[in-house]
């Protein structure tokens, strides 16, 4: 993936939304910036205001107090097919965003609505289907896929747009575990190939640790922004965003428990780097008898 | 479920029919709807019969397919051939059944009503069966386009056609799921009175149609977040080629609509 030549941010001041005039505020005081290429991750518990703050970016919903600059645009009525051309989204039901009747037919909707010509369309289309590899997909009707294959021609129908911000809003919430690997894996060579900015809503504990910053969201306002290794680590805020600890975390602590002693990891390499120092898994940390209890 | 759906199914043959262009197709299904409303006799209805199975023969369907769209329907073509024998009065009488009188006026006219509604039905589902779903709203789309011209929307009457076949397999879908919850709970609608049974079934509508609203929610959201505007222009990734064997198929129905004419 080579293009971008524009450097996305994306920028936050003091946003707030409320459902109606009266209501109570969904969000407020929501500020951060983004800056070009980063992977951001949102995680908070259900009412939080996660998906609320993702539609105010992608300019589904107007903010109420405060204002958003994506890629260099104040997102606001009159701006709204400029940051429909530089925002992408991603929704939790796969099921629910496909207009076409055929993969291919959905993936080019957005590129009909661009006015692109049809050789054009054609180009991005296999492009895109080749990369998320669903080339041979195009002629399927949506409904006939697995729930993983229509979140790949969801992502595919976003990408061939070209966006500079890819928003994911539960992207994985619908899915079953191995799609759900596929999908994070997908967000992986997405960040590394570069030029996209990604913004992920999520309640996965191994999709904010995959990403570069997470922000956590408590009753409508940022609770804690930082490095994911670092958030993740807080067994305050897990409980607070309603978290499951990644799974390395969960066996440091359950070795705990047992007598292991062993701090806080978050990878494998880590886990296994502490228990067998030395590279060796003949010489064990104290308790290390205990250690298969645990796994 | 997704099996019994013929509504909206492409069956790819491989045949001529399948390769017209769909406009022709969909011009040919009014076409054969005029024919078939201009026909009062069993000559006719005959002369109709044998030109749609010349069609669906060259397009390499099984019969047995045609007959699973049109079934269905079955009920309502039973009510449609009932009321005529019963309400039509004409010709010599046949049975006399006291509250009512049957003519052999009202049995043609019951008969002749009724396969009106098979081959009509029968003829749409040709082209559907030989036309994918998404060619045959970009021909309404184009088709409809003089409506433009008195106010109309062409392009959002071919976009909910479009978007409401794209949905009947995942509607289906989700009310096959909500039935079989409601069964599993112990819903039985056998051995029940009828009005019992309208009850249990607007049970299954509600969800179903809240469902429904709900992923129509999503989807102009994924629309709008495509770029989608009401009106807007657009352009269209496929393109559609008229060629000679579409203007000989329309042709063809020229001479039908004269036979029926004068049948």
């Amino acid at each position: 993936m080579d293009k971008r030549k524009l450097p996305p941010a994306l920028r936050l001041e003091n946003v707030g939304y409320r459902r109606d005039a009266g209501a109570a505020p969904v969000l407020s005081g929501v500020s951060f910036t983004v800056p070009a290429g980063q992977w951001v991750a949102i995680a908070g518990r259900n009412g939080s205001g996660k998906s609320t703050l993702l539609r105010l970016i992608a300019g589904l919903l107007p903010a109420s107090e405060g204002g958003i600059e994506a890629a260099g645009t104040r997102i606001g009525p009159a701006s709204l097919s400029e940051i429909r051309r530089r925002i992408g989204i991603v929704f939790a039901n796969p099921d629910n965003q496909f207009v076409g009747q055929t993969v291919a037919d959905d993936i080019a909707f957005g590129l009909e609505n661009r006015c692109l010509k049809p050789e054009e369309i054609e180009r991005r289309l296999l492009r895109y289907a080749e990369l998320l590899e669903i080339a041979d997909l195009l002629d399927r009707h949506p409904a006939y896929l697995s729930g993983g294959q229509k979140q790949r021609a969801a992502i595919a129908a976003v990408l061939a747009l070209e966006p500079d911000i890819v928003l994911f809003d539960e992207a994985g919430s619908m899915l079953d575990e191995s799609a759900k690997r596929e999908l994070l894996a997908i967000m992986r060579q997405l960040r590394e190939a570069g030029g996209y900015t990604m913004i992920s809503v999520t309640h996965d504990s191994e999709e904010l640790l995959a990403a570069d910053r997470a922000i956590l969201l408590a009753n409508g306002t940022v609770a804690a922004d930082g490095l994911p290794s670092e958030l993740l680590k807080s067994e305050r805020l897990l409980e607070a965003c309603r978290l499951q600890a990644p799974y390395v975390l969960q066996v440091c602590r359950a070795l705990r428990r047992q007598g292991v002693d062993v701090d806080d990891y978050l990878t494998e390499k880590e886990l296994i780097d502490a228990l067998w120092p030395s590279g060796s898994i003949m010489s064990p940390v104290a308790g290390k008898e205990r250690i298969f209890g645990v796994l | 479920m997704r099996a019994r759906i013929v509504v909206g199914r492409y069956i790819e043959t491989g045949s001529w029919v399948h390769s017209l262009d769909p406009r022709a197709k969909t011009t040919a299904v009014l076409l054969f709807m005029a024919a078939v409303f201009m026909t009062d006799s069993y000559a006719g209805i005959a002369v109709l019969l044998l030109f749609s199975l010349i069609y669906m023969k060259a397009a390499a369907i099984p019969l047995s397919m045609f007959a699973r769209a049109i079934k269905p329907l079955l009920l309502i073509i039973l009510f449609i051939f009932v009321f005529h024998l019963l309400f039509t009065a004409g010709g010599s009488p046949i049975v006399d059944l006291g509250l009512f009188k049957l003519y052999a006026g009202g049995l043609q006219r019951g008969l002749v009503a009724a396969s009106r509604m098979v081959l009509f039905v029968a003829f749409a589902a040709l082209a559907s069966f030989t036309t994918r779903p998404e060619r045959l709203t970009q021909a309404l789309g184009l088709l409809l386009k003089p409506l433009r011209y008195v106010g109309g929307s062409p392009d959002r009457m071919a976009l909910m056609v479009s978007v409401s076949m794209r949905f009947i397999p995942t509607i289906f879908e989700e009310a096959e799921r909500i039935w079989n919850a409601q069964v599993s709970r112990g819903l039985e609608l056998r051995g029940r009175p009828m009005r019992q049974q309208a009850r249990l079934i607007l049970s299954l509508l509600v969800p179903v149609t809240a469902g429904a609203f709900r992923r129509a929610l999503d989807l102009s959201e994924s629309m709008e977040a495509r770029g989608y505007r009401l009106g807007a222009p657009r352009s269209a990734y496929r393109r559609l080629t008229w060629q000679g064997k579409d203007t000989w198929f329309i042709v063809s129905f020229f001479p039908l609509l004269a036979a029926v004419w004068w049948l």
